[in-house]
């Protein structure tokens, strides 16, 4: 089985990569976003045994699926698969679980994987159920008109926060369809053409605020707002904003028997020194918010 | 303020502007003045006789009409310049509580979207 | 502040107003602080609001029913003369809401979210909230209900709930701000509130409009 996926990603490792100072170009870091797109996971999908309702008992089914994408938008086939090894007869809607966590659809398939099995071996092995649907913690995934809305909602959000909407609400209705297109056909071009303006920042060199969502698994995730300059025109760091935003990563005064923390964004560790605005515009998901996973690393 | 002809408030789909045909147990009319707030078009006629039983839907369809709202705009009616009533209150209900020297004044506004 | 919006203090503040009022009335809001001095991580709850909730049926859109149908409400109310739509009313049912309002810091304006709860305590679906939204508003809903009212996290308690969306609220409430001076327009938080509300089936009493005003 081929599997690319976050290996590739070691490349960024290296911090001299990174020490980026000052307005950049989008050339320059294109090679950047192009890989981040390419991203892939491979998913080893397998029905729930107490669901199982046929004589024989279904293979488990493969994929190699984007990190960029949701998984409604790429598990389609893995429904219609399983659908005849059930008893559901109902229409029941197909949700996904990851050792007896409920799988979020409304997160990225990266941020996934990041916040709940980064130190997992790959193929990624996950649950599919249709029954006792968890509604007290996932939202319902009507179809795919719930992923565009739920992904248009994102970018209108971050948006608000980069550039006061002014962006966003300046396009046309096909503009943000094509943001939608690219996205849901694999299309990075198509998606880039558009997205390039949300990701320009004018005269000040930088965003408003940082659109970013910081995960840790339990817990609600953490919004704030967080400018990416300080008041004297400073670049502001990733070490910044988790020191903000979660000091616990940090602490190493008390002792925490639960071990340290990494800090991990599109499946990489980003060097603490790495400034936030340079994240924001190349670190983003294409909903164009930075979502940033504190891990355990037991 | 200038004084407009107060003219008796049609049934929408009438589309005529004109009299009621009066009857003998006609109820005590309520004088409503208009007012549009913000970019919202100005009526011509802005002070107007209204049944008190009608309810604030009512009135917000009129006034769609009137001054031609698409179907895509919204229109919200508010009393005292600030707070929106329940779309089933009467007008009657609106009177006692926020009419002056007589008259009951509603303001409204146009909207695009909204959420 | 951008026109239309207001800030996390003043929104603390007019919560203050309308928490007073509420519990003078009896109207039942509560405070629930989460994430005490984060902006937006404090929020007004209202529980145990018993709404009926008719499903309607278009009835150009009428289809047979038999034992195991659910009945879909998929018509779309054409031509904008709300008032003189046919609609049969089927079986009222009385729902459950919660209603919570909270802060977003992101459009500096409040966010309603709300849950409904059928009687047998399972959670209201999408379809069945879209088809509760009341006549008047439904034009509003067909044109573009994906952009309206969908369901979300929400932000501080993390669990499913549905959302008014706030990306338009801000150009809503300009044209009410402009016309008054703050201290006229009483409580931004009331306006939307009585905007809004009434499309999700809350409904202020009409007392709540002399909240900030100097009577």
């Amino acid at each position: 089985m081929d599997i690319h996926c976050i290996v590739n990603s070691n490349r960024y490792k290296n911090c001299s990569d990174w020490r980026r100072f000052g307005p950049n170009t989008m050339a320059d870091d294109r090679e950047v976003l192009r890989e981040l797109w390419d991203g892939r996971l491979p998913i080893k999908f397998n029905l729930a045994a107490d669901e199982v309702a046929s004589m024989e008992h279904p293979e488990p089914c493969y994929l190699l699926v984007p990190r960029q994408s949701y998984f409604p938008l790429v598990a389609d086939k893995v429904q219609r698969y399983f659908l005849k090894y059930t008893a559901n007869s109902q229409g029941e809607e197909m949700w996904l679980e990851y050792e007896g966590q409920p799988l979020k659809w409304h997160y990225p398939i990266g941020v996934l994987f990041d916040l709940h099995a980064s130190s997992t071996m790959l193929p990624w092995s996950l649950v599919v159920h249709f029954q006792k649907f968890p509604e007290d913690e996932l939202l319902h995934c009507p179809g795919k008109d719930a992923v565009e809305s739920h992904f248009m909602s994102s970018v209108k959000e971050a948006d608000t926060l980069k550039h006061r909407g002014q962006v966003i609400n300046g396009m046309q209705k096909k503009d943000h369809k094509q943001l939608w297109m690219g996205l849901q056909n694999d299309k990075f071009d198509q998606f880039w053409a558009i997205n390039r303006r949300l990701m320009e920042h004018g005269e000040e060199n930088c965003f408003k605020h940082l659109p970013f969502r910081l995960y840790q698994a339990d817990k609600p995730c953490i919004q704030r707002l967080f400018r990416p300059i300080t008041e004297e025109g400073e670049q502001r760091l990733l070490g910044d904003l988790v020191r903000e935003v979660a000091p616990q990563v940090f602490n190493t005064e008390v002792e925490d028997t639960s071990g340290s923390w990494k800090v991990v964004i599109q499946g990489v560790e980003p060097p603490m020194e790495t400034p936030v605005q340079w994240l924001s515009e190349h670190f983003s998901y294409p909903d164009n918010f930075l979502h940033i996973c504190l891990v355990n690393s037991r | 303020m200038a004084e407009t002809e107060k003219t008796e408030l049609a049934s929408p789909a009438s589309g005529d502007v004109g009299s009621f045909p009066q009857t003998a147990d006609q109820k005590k009319k309520i004088d409503v003045l208009l007012k549009g707030a913000g970019d919202a078009p100005i009526m011509k006629k802005k002070k107007w006789a209204v049944d008190p039983t009608k309810k604030v839907s009512w009135i917000i369809e009129f006034i769609r009409k009137y001054i031609k709202c698409e179907p895509h705009e919204s229109l919200f009616l508010y009393v005292n310049q600030s707070f929106a009533p329940s779309p089933d209150q009467e007008m009657q209900n609106l009177y006692e509580c926020f009419g002056s020297d007589g008259k009951l004044i509603l303001h409204y506004c146009k909207t695009q979207a909204w959420g | 502040m951008a026109a239309g919006t207001l800030t996390w203090c003043r929104f603390k503040d007019e919560a203050s107003q309308l928490l007073r009022h509420s519990e003078r009335i009896k109207d039942g809001w509560e405070w629930t602080e989460v994430e005490v001095d984060q902006a937006g991580g404090s929020f007004l709850v209202k529980k145990d609001v018993v709404r009926p909730t008719s499903e309607r049926v278009c009835v150009k859109n009428c289809v047979p029913l038999d034992d195991t149908d659910v009945l879909d409400v998929e018509g779309s109310m054409e031509e904008a003369d709300i008032n003189t739509v046919q609609c049969e009313v089927k079986e009222t049912q009385y729902y459950r809401y919660q209603y919570h309002v909270l802060y977003s810091t992101s459009y500096c304006v409040p966010v309603l979210y709300f849950i409904a709860s059928r009687p047998d305590g399972s959670l209201a679906s999408l379809d069945e909230v879209w088809s509760s939204v009341p006549a008047s508003f439904q034009s509003r809903l067909q044109d573009d209900r994906w952009t309206f009212l969908t369901q979300q996290e929400h932000p501080v308690l993390g669990c499913p709930m549905f959302q008014l969306h706030p990306c338009h609220t801000a150009t809503m409430m300009q044209p009410l701000m402009q016309e008054t001076q703050d201290e006229e327009m009483g409580s931004y938080l009331v306006s939307w509130l009585s905007t809004v509300g009434p499309v999700v089936g809350l409904n202020l009493p009409l007392s709540y409009a002399h909240i900030g005003h100097v009577t």
